[in-house]
């Protein structure tokens, strides 16, 4: 009878567990799901993350280049491209063919995720001033689709830049070539990562954090909040319902709490270099 | 240039001073106001049976279009469709063209919602409320809102851009950009939410101006100097029509 119903109608039957303070998958309103995250999966990539959050996943690889600085950029600065792409084989509404909306707004999302948190200074991406900086390719791919995508790829790509190992480089100027030694690696000095959390909103107060299955479709307005530290960089909430200010001021409080579980998370994967799990 | 005092509840907002807020509507002389609402098919992958279809398009103001563009446009859209009447309007598409003539990075997002709704209401289409834009800006212990480069200094670099309802006072999108500190963010919604009254004041006026115009012929061009947007004042723009002494 549950199936027929969330055939039928699916958002009174969503109300009906809402009113039980409970979801389909029986977390409570403000549970997050089950994080996964592996650093260092892909060996031929300068730095690897894979980041699972129920059944939403995303693969982070990041190759490092060497690029001359733009004549109009500062010669001292690399750059980071993240690109998140959202192939057919993630979720059957996505079809073969050019970056859809979705990706694309996600990609710029990255970053100016990146660029808010101060994460990475691009000074340090550079090898000699003018001649060669690196650039790093940050490329996201979701293998499996299951809402709040944003939240887990940002997860990803903060946990691949902790694994990223640069070839240490040289810029010989009596040659005027570029001596790079791809044995010896260094780490990068990263600020504090930033971290989101998404809620979704129904009849406009009640909130629910991570939204999984038809959650994102239901609901009437979604908020994400991301956190760097103790400074927010994101607040994202773009159309949908209206939302009180009272409302607003719970999504900050349970978004905050939600990022510090996965700073946690992030930390000990980086300490202990193996599979961290939150549950 | 607005600034309020982030602890106390009093202001001194005042719609003359929200900064450099002019528009004029029906500029374009070939389409329904000034939002684009042509006679053609609807393409069939956008075509939904029960609601017209809002589309926005972005073109910003210099380089190739990036994944920016998608941003903006995609604040604008969820904002329109909330605030339209598209069961009104089924198999139809709403086609919303955004070009920007002079650019601020800080006020671009709301200038862009601001511009599409007052695109709306030119072209008489129903909408449940009026969403009005503004850009906040903390400084120190104050709130500036929709600032000019020059009054911005001293900021950290966060910034807040809330869509209101301006009926019922009630938030309908928000994007921030920088870093901010929750109270922050609580005292910019708090002065955007007065300052998005203002606003909805110089909709008003920008409606009531344009059905106190005298009929003018549409390929006249602007009769007067002032009249002209900045960017064509700069290129030296003819005018034609009646001249006048500037």
């Amino acid at each position: 009878m549950a199936a027929d119903m969330r055939a039928i109608q699916p958002e009174s039957l969503y109300k009906l567990h809402l009113e039980c303070e409970e979801r389909p998958d029986g977390r409570k309103l403000d549970a997050a799901r089950a994080t996964v995250v592996t650093r260092g999966g892909i060996t031929t990539a300068d730095g690897s993350a894979f980041c699972r959050s129920g059944h939403t996943s995303v693969l982070c690889g990041i190759k490092a280049e060497v690029c001359t600085p733009a004549t109009d950029a500062p010669p001292d600065r690399g750059w980071v491209v993240p690109n998140l792409e959202l192939p057919a084989l993630c979720h059957h509404r996505f079809r073969p063919g050019p970056p859809s909306e979705a990706a694309q707004t996600a990609s710029a999302q990255l970053l100016q995720l990146l660029d808010a948190s101060g994460a990475l200074d691009r000074t340090q991406l550079c090898i000699e001033a003018g001649q060669a900086v690196w650039v790093l390719y940050c490329d996201l791919i979701c293998l499996s689709h299951d809402c709040n995508v944003l939240d887990v790829a940002l997860l990803a790509l903060s946990a691949a830049l902790t694994d990223l190992r640069l070839p240490s480089a040289e810029w010989d100027a009596t040659e005027e070539r570029l001596r790079v030694k791809p044995a010896e690696r260094t780490p990068l000095k990263l600020g504090p990562l930033p971290l989101a959390a998404t809620l979704a909103v129904f009849d406009k107060e009640t909130l629910v954090l991570d939204p999984a299955g038809d959650e994102e479709m239901l609901c009437e307005a979604s908020v994400t909040v991301a956190w760097a530290g103790d400074s927010m960089v994101l607040l994202d909430k773009t159309g949908g319902c209206e939302l009180s200010l009272e409302a607003m001021d719970r999504c900050i409080a349970l978004s905050k709490k939600r990022s510090l579980e996965l700073k946690k998370l992030l930390d000990c994967c980086t300490q202990s270099g193996e599979v961290e799990k939150d549950e | 240039m607005i600034s309020a005092d982030m602890k106390s509840e009093e202001g001194d907002l005042d719609e003359d001073t929200i900064n450099n807020f002019t528009c004029e509507l029906g500029v374009l002389s070939q389409c329904d106001g000034s939002a684009t609402l042509c006679n053609v098919e609807v393409r069939q992958q956008r075509e939904l049976v029960d609601r017209s279809s809002i589309e926005v398009t972005f073109r910003g103001p210099h380089g190739v279009e990036g994944v920016e563009d998608r941003r903006v446009e995609q604040l604008v859209r969820s904002t329109l469709e909330q605030c339209v009447f598209a069961a009104l309007h089924p198999r139809t598409a709403v086609s919303v063209v955004l070009n920007v003539l002079e650019t601020d990075d800080l006020l671009l997002l709301s200038t862009c919602v601001n511009a599409a709704v007052l695109a709306l209401l030119d072209s008489s289409l129903s909408m449940k409320y009026l969403p009005a834009a503004v850009t906040c800006v903390p400084v120190g212990d104050r709130v500036l809102v929709n600032p000019l480069p020059s009054e911005r200094q001293g900021s950290s670099g966060g910034s807040v851009t809330a869509v209101y309802d301006t009926g019922s006072e009630r938030l309908v999108a928000c994007r921030t950009a920088g870093q901010l500190s929750a109270e922050q963010l609580t005292s910019c919604l708090r002065e955007a939410r007065r300052a998005a009254a203002l606003v909805r004041q110089l909709y008003r006026r920008a409606v009531a101006a344009k059905f106190s115009k005298e009929p003018r012929d549409p390929w006249a061009g602007p009769s007067r100097a002032e009249d002209m947007p900045p960017s064509w004042r700069r290129l030296g723009g003819q005018q034609t029509g009646e001249q006048s002494t500037s």
